[in-house]
């Protein structure tokens, strides 16, 4: 499970992996996000990220 | 007295080596950390490999524990041949047959950037050359695959330690690959699998650039260490360079060795203090003024640019092995904080605290694997 997390801008670039609680980013060049891609594709949605910060 | 200059485009061996050219540059290794003295994640601890667990043991060795029931542990350890100080080491704690499609290997990507002058995938493709020390309680064939990370081509080779126990020097010579896509950039060029066990459908017969469909783990009749509960192996001196001779292990000084870690994987944390550690050296620390404050946000700089954006994990400074969600004002409260805007040069710490007169900082750790 993953949760999409908001920068003080309101960004979305980093989405959190719930297991271990690290912070992914959208790099297409990060293992971490190619595996959230594939959990994505397979009809997986992350948790909204937290309306404030 | 003076001496004279002497210029050579290349030097041949008695052997008919021929050192110049990309041979004597200061990258003839293409394998980081091929001496095994680098373990920023764990600091010499054993790293436990359950079934259907992956992830890294020491820096830029991975494990993938695909074998259906066995555990494997790795740790970095101080039994090596003579000029090494360090080997991995292997345990297989509790051994399962390997069948259907169960493998474990050990592996090490690379990175196109380190490896595209070798041409792979067109005609003018060059031959390496893998050689390395290794000791295993099972005597007999073991294997290795060199492999692209589009998996669509993949060369098994063999080696043979014919006593057990006993440090064994082996090489094998790879020819050029002169098919398939092999990157060129900071993706993954492809890998270098070290078997530790594959049912006979993840195997490739050796010798033999193969089209392939999936990634591969072995080669048919070679040991599969995973099998035997109480087996162990080890391997240090790991070597792959370009050429059909091999060559003495290419020692690079310990901070040069370091940084070529660093790229993919650094920490907040001293070297050999392990991640988890209850620490605040090296830690991202600051005091809160008296005034509540509301956001705070931490700037960290990495020691080297990484491979790419890395994924970022945040450490309770104050202790536990499991890793925090933020940050901690001096181990009373937890704060919820986040990594902010990973790039290959650093990220921001973030948090959003009501605290005031706090202390609040937290560790970290990033990765930019292949």
């Amino acid at each position: 499970m993953y949760k999409l997390i908001k920068s003080p801008r309101n960004e979305i670039n980093v989405v959190q992996r719930l297991s271990d609680t690290a912070f992914i980013p959208f790099d297409p060049a990060n293992t971490d996000y190619q595996e959230y891609l594939k959990w994505v594709a397979a009809g997986n949605t992350p948790l909204p990220a937290d309306s404030g910060n | 007295m003076s001496y004279g200059t002497l210029s050579l485009d290349s030097i041949t061996t008695s052997t008919g080596q021929v050192i110049g050219a990309s041979s004597a540059s200061t990258m003839k290794n293409r394998i980081i950390n091929g001496d095994m003295r680098i373990d920023q994640r764990n600091a010499g601890a054993v790293y436990s490999f359950g079934s259907a667990v992956s992830g890294f043991s020491l820096d830029r060795m991975a494990c993938n524990n695909q074998s259906g029931g066995a555990t494997i542990t790795v740790q970095q350890s101080s039994s090596a041949p003579a000029g090494f100080q360090n080997s991995l080491a292997v345990v297989v704690t509790t051994g399962t047959t390997l069948s259907g499609s169960s493998y474990a290997r050990l592996y090490q990507g690379f990175e196109g950037y380190n490896m595209s002058d070798l041409g792979w995938g067109t005609a003018a493709a060059k031959t390496v050359t893998l050689s390395f020390w290794v000791q295993s309680s099972i005597a007999g064939t073991h294997s290795m695959i060199l492999q692209n990370y589009a998996a669509t081509q993949a060369y098994a080779i063999t080696y043979n330690i014919s006593t057990a126990n006993t440090w064994t020097y082996c090489t094998a010579n790879v020819p050029g690959c002169t098919t398939g896509t092999w990157g060129t950039n900071n993706n993954c060029w492809g890998y270098l699998s070290i078997n530790l066990g594959s049912a006979t459908s993840q195997q490739i017969t050796s010798g033999s650039w193969t089209t392939i469909s999936s990634y591969v783990n072995g080669s048919p009749g070679s040991v599969n260490l995973a099998a035997t509960t109480g087996a162990t192996w080890n391997i240090t001196g790991l070597q792959l360079e370009v050429g059909s001779q091999a060559t003495t292990f290419d020692f690079r000084h310990y901070q040069q060795e370091l940084a070529l870690c660093q790229r993919y994987f650094q920490k907040s944390y001293d070297q050999g203090t392990a991640q988890g550690t209850s620490t605040w050296y090296g830690a991202v620390d600051s005091y809160l003024g008296s005034a509540t404050t509301n956001p705070n946000a931490f700037p960290v700089l990495f020691r080297v640019e990484m491979r790419g954006a890395p994924t970022i994990t945040l450490w309770d400074a104050t202790g536990g092995g499991t890793p925090h969600i933020g940050t901690v004002y001096k181990g009373a409260y937890n704060q919820t904080g986040s990594a902010l805007n990973p790039c290959s040069s650093g990220f921001v710490g973030y948090c959003n605290t009501s605290q005031s007169s706090a202390e609040i900082g937290f560790q970290w750790t990033a990765a930019a694997e292949l």
